[in-house]
């Protein structure tokens, strides 16, 4: 086919959203409870439909919708299903009580615009991050963010699964964060810091006193270096650079939190196991290639059941993985257009994807007067999504 | 089968080599469906992103041919085997044998590494950092995202620059990006300074101390320069909302927090604030959905509502409005953010109510019994 033709939209025969944002998608989330779903959107607004199946006939009702005042980029539910968090460029999350049709309010701010959130049940928090390079913890209830947590740079990723919790920065930074290491308490992770004779008492002292009750109860003198390691430890469980070359995308952490995965714009996923014992389990691999065209990797979802992986890219396609076994499940087929993020529904019965512009090309791919994004609703089937065994004598 | 279950292994007897891929139909399906226009006569963007043209270029007749680099996983748990050059074969393994096992002992070889990561693995998107070693500091950094690079379009399109304007805007910084990279690939390989990597990185200044606590290594001489775009009308972009006023309600045009420290805002203005205050007017638009299916309430949707409390927004933000900004200014210069950053916060903790004196944090070394029991502020560590 020398001839330009239409390029077909919709070439994996999903059903569409109705009502669709007017511009770009910036993310999409299922309710944790029932099949409802929010896609923020570039063109301000953050909406939510109810999605309906009957077999394989898929219908969507829009709902609702709130504004922002700016481009909303992210969003988020509150693990009982009757609320929405939602941030953007307008420095500001808003706490939309949807199901009970109440009126939304902000809840958090920032110096810049707020690139992820997330809501973390087990300590009832929620959690922000901003390219003004901090993470914050806030309780709901209050206007003052709990914690404020300094990062390396701005925050373009986060993915939690508590205790874990991973940010990826820009220049390639990753955080690692363990949520269940309270701010005053004695790191176990930093023991190697302490004497070997002195790491008794720092046992001994951990759980009751102030960590700095703990190393006034040390050999001195201490120096700040030292004391910054231990209070940084306190902050953060570790942080490392990217397995991979370029800009961070999108990271996920593994169901069972033994690591993370981490995607970038060089049409590359990164598989990173936690524990020092696992590193020989990390690898990274290609994807979201065609011919020497390198897209990036936009969103990473594990499926809730399965826990399988699916990746959509700036090359419009979406792929289903089994990172045990290492192997792509399906390759689905690449849309016109590219797939900024993607979800799957509670219980993985349901992959949502958007086909908009993701601006991987700059301002000159965006035309204003034909823009527009779709919402696809994509039924997977066990094939796609569940893994297969290794071939071979080895069992699991 | 010889497998003596038979159809009840729960493995995959196959003798192909990629076996799976094969079974689960998935060569076969992607190009039935491939219906994709085949752009041959794109014009080239000479600054590397990519053709002119509102879809994304893609070979439908070469995928076929190019079926090969769609089956990424064949080569990557060879890594740890030994890998023959030369065989074309296994190019792609070798690449990822050489960037897993590479070791930055020898400039020469980081220099071939990075020679080879530009002749194969240059993504489409020019506006990175880069590491040619993994999990190794950058080797050039300043990032933008999609979405930072977006919303400063956005920004100047509601400020009235004409769409050509932001696409020159955008290739000078695509420009600078190159000159970078240029710059790695044509000068003898010098690594950069060792970023500090751990945990020393967010204290860096505070105590005046320059740290090494940087991965950003010569932010002064980073190319990104303050980029003065003239503004210039003619382009209103696309309304996205049915009401466009939320577009001029406040300055929202960051990519960093430099921005903000620049201007003097810091955490404070938020920070102490008591309770939220409901100082800006919520801007309501009519919902876009024309029709509302019941179940939820639809209050929300009512336009004019003025019944959201917002976080007290700083004074100096809601002046930023009124000021002109003039483009696209310094976009990442990381150091220079984080000490403004640091300043801001010295600021705040003096304001902040303490029951000791914080200067105690400001020491080199304590004596036994001298750290105050409560921990320090954020700031401090």
């Amino acid at each position: 086919m020398s001839n330009f033709s239409a390029a077909n939209p919709n070439p994996n025969k999903s059903s569409e959203v109705a009502q669709p944002p007017t511009d770009s998608v910036s993310s999409l989330k299922f309710s944790p409870k029932a099949n409802f779903l929010v896609a923020t959107s570039w063109d301000n607004q953050v909406r939510c439909w109810e999605i309906t199946r009957d077999g394989t006939t898929m219908g969507s009702v829009p709902k609702a919708s709130i504004s922002h005042d700016h481009p909303v980029l992210c969003s988020a539910w509150k693990d009982d299903g009757t609320t929405v968090f939602s941030g953007g460029c307008d420095k500001q999350v808003k706490m939309w009580p949807l199901l009970s049709g109440g009126q939304p309010v902000t809840v958090a701010m920032h110096d810049a615009p707020i690139k992820e959130v997330a809501w973390v049940p087990e300590m009832n928090l929620l959690v922000t991050g901003s390219w003004d390079k901090t993470i914050k913890y806030w309780d709901t209830r209050q206007s003052n963010p709990v914690h404020t947590q300094q990062l390396p740079d701005r925050c373009y990723a986060l993915t939690v699964r508590h205790p874990l919790m991973v940010v990826g920065t820009a220049d390639r930074n990753l955080v690692v964060f363990n949520l269940q290491n309270p701010q005053s308490h004695f790191p176990e992770n930093a023991l190697h810091l302490v004497k070997p004779k002195e790491r008794s008492i720092m046992q001994e002292h951990s759980f009751v006193h102030p960590i700095t009750r703990c190393l006034n109860a040390l050999s001195f003198p201490f120096t700040k270096n030292s004391l910054r390691s231990f209070f940084n430890y306190n902050a953060e469980f570790k942080r490392i650079t990217s397995p991979l070359k370029y800009q961070t995308r999108c990271v996920a952490a593994f169901p069972d939190q033994q690591g993370f995965l981490v995607g970038s714009i060089e049409g590359r996923v990164g598989v990173h196991h936690l524990d020092d014992a696992q590193q020989s389990k990390n690898f990274t691999f290609k994807c979201h290639r065609e011919g020497n065209e390198i897209y990036s990797v936009n969103s990473l979802n594990f499926h809730p059941v399965h826990h399988t992986f699916a990746t959509a890219g700036s090359d419009g396609a979406f792929n289903f993985w089994d990172k045990d076994s290492k192997q792509r499940l399906k390759a689905m087929s690449r849309c016109s257009q590219p797939i900024p993020c993607s979800a799957f529904n509670n219980d993985g019965s349901i992959f949502v994807y958007s086909v908009c512009y993701d601006w991987s090309k700059g301002a000159e791919n965006h035309n204003p007067s034909t823009a527009k994004a779709t919402i696809f609703l994509h039924l997977p089937q066990e094939s796609e999504v569940k893994g297969k065994p290794r071939v071979g004598t080895n069992r699991k | 089968m010889s497998c003596q279950y038979g159809e009840r292994c729960k493995f995959l007897h196959v003798t192909q080599q990629q076996p799976k891929l094969n079974v689960s139909g998935f060569g076969a399906q992607t190009n039935s469906n491939f219906q994709h226009t085949s752009l041959q006569q794109q014009k080239p963007n000479p600054f590397g992103f990519g053709v002119q043209s509102s879809s994304l270029p893609n070979g439908a007749t070469d995928f076929g041919s190019k079926q090969n680099h769609f089956k990424p996983f064949e080569n990557k748990w060879t890594r740890f085997s030994p890998l023959t050059p030369g065989n074309s074969a296994s190019r792609q393994s070798d690449n990822q044998a050489q960037a897993a096992n590479h070791k930055c002992t020898d400039p020469e070889s980081c220099k071939r590494q990075i020679v080879e990561d530009f002749e194969h693995e240059r993504p489409i998107w020019t506006l990175t950092c880069y590491g040619h070693c993994k999990s190794a500091p950058c080797d050039i950094v300043g990032d933008i995202s999609y979405e930072e690079l977006r919303l400063a379009a956005y920004d100047d399109a509601r400020r009235g620059l004409s769409l050509q304007s932001i696409v020159e805007r955008e290739r000078s910084l695509l420009n600078s990006k190159l000159i970078e990279f240029d710059n790695l690939l044509c000068k003898p390989y010098a690594a950069p300074l060792n970023s500090t990597l751990a945990i020393q990185r967010p204290v860096s200044n505070l105590d005046g101390s320059s740290q090494t606590a940087q991965n950003n290594t010569p932010p002064s001489a980073s190319s990104f320069s303050q980029l003065n775009v003239p503004l210039s009308t003619g382009f209103g972009m696309r309304p996205s909302t049915p009401s466009n006023s939320a577009f001029g309600q406040s300055n929202s045009f960051q990519l960093s927090s430099q921005t903000s420290g620049a201007f003097g805002t810091n955490n404070s203005a938020f920070g102490n604030a008591g309770s939220f205050g409901s100082q800006l007017p919520v801007q309501m638009h009519g919902s876009p959905f024309t029709s509302n299916a019941a179940g939820f309430s639809q209050n929300n949707m009512s336009a004019g509502s003025k019944a959201f409390s917002l976080t007290a927004a700083s004074p100096q933000i809601n002046s930023l409005a009124n000021n002109q900004l003039p483009g696209l200014s310094n976009v990442i210069n990381s150091t220079f953010s984080a000490e403004s950053t640091m300043h801001a916060q010295l600021d705040k903790m003096k304001n902040d109510n303490f029951s000791g004196d914080t200067s105690i944090w400001l020491k080199e070394e304590w004596n036994h019994g001298e750290i105050p029991e409560e921990a320090p502020p954020d700031a401090y560590i």
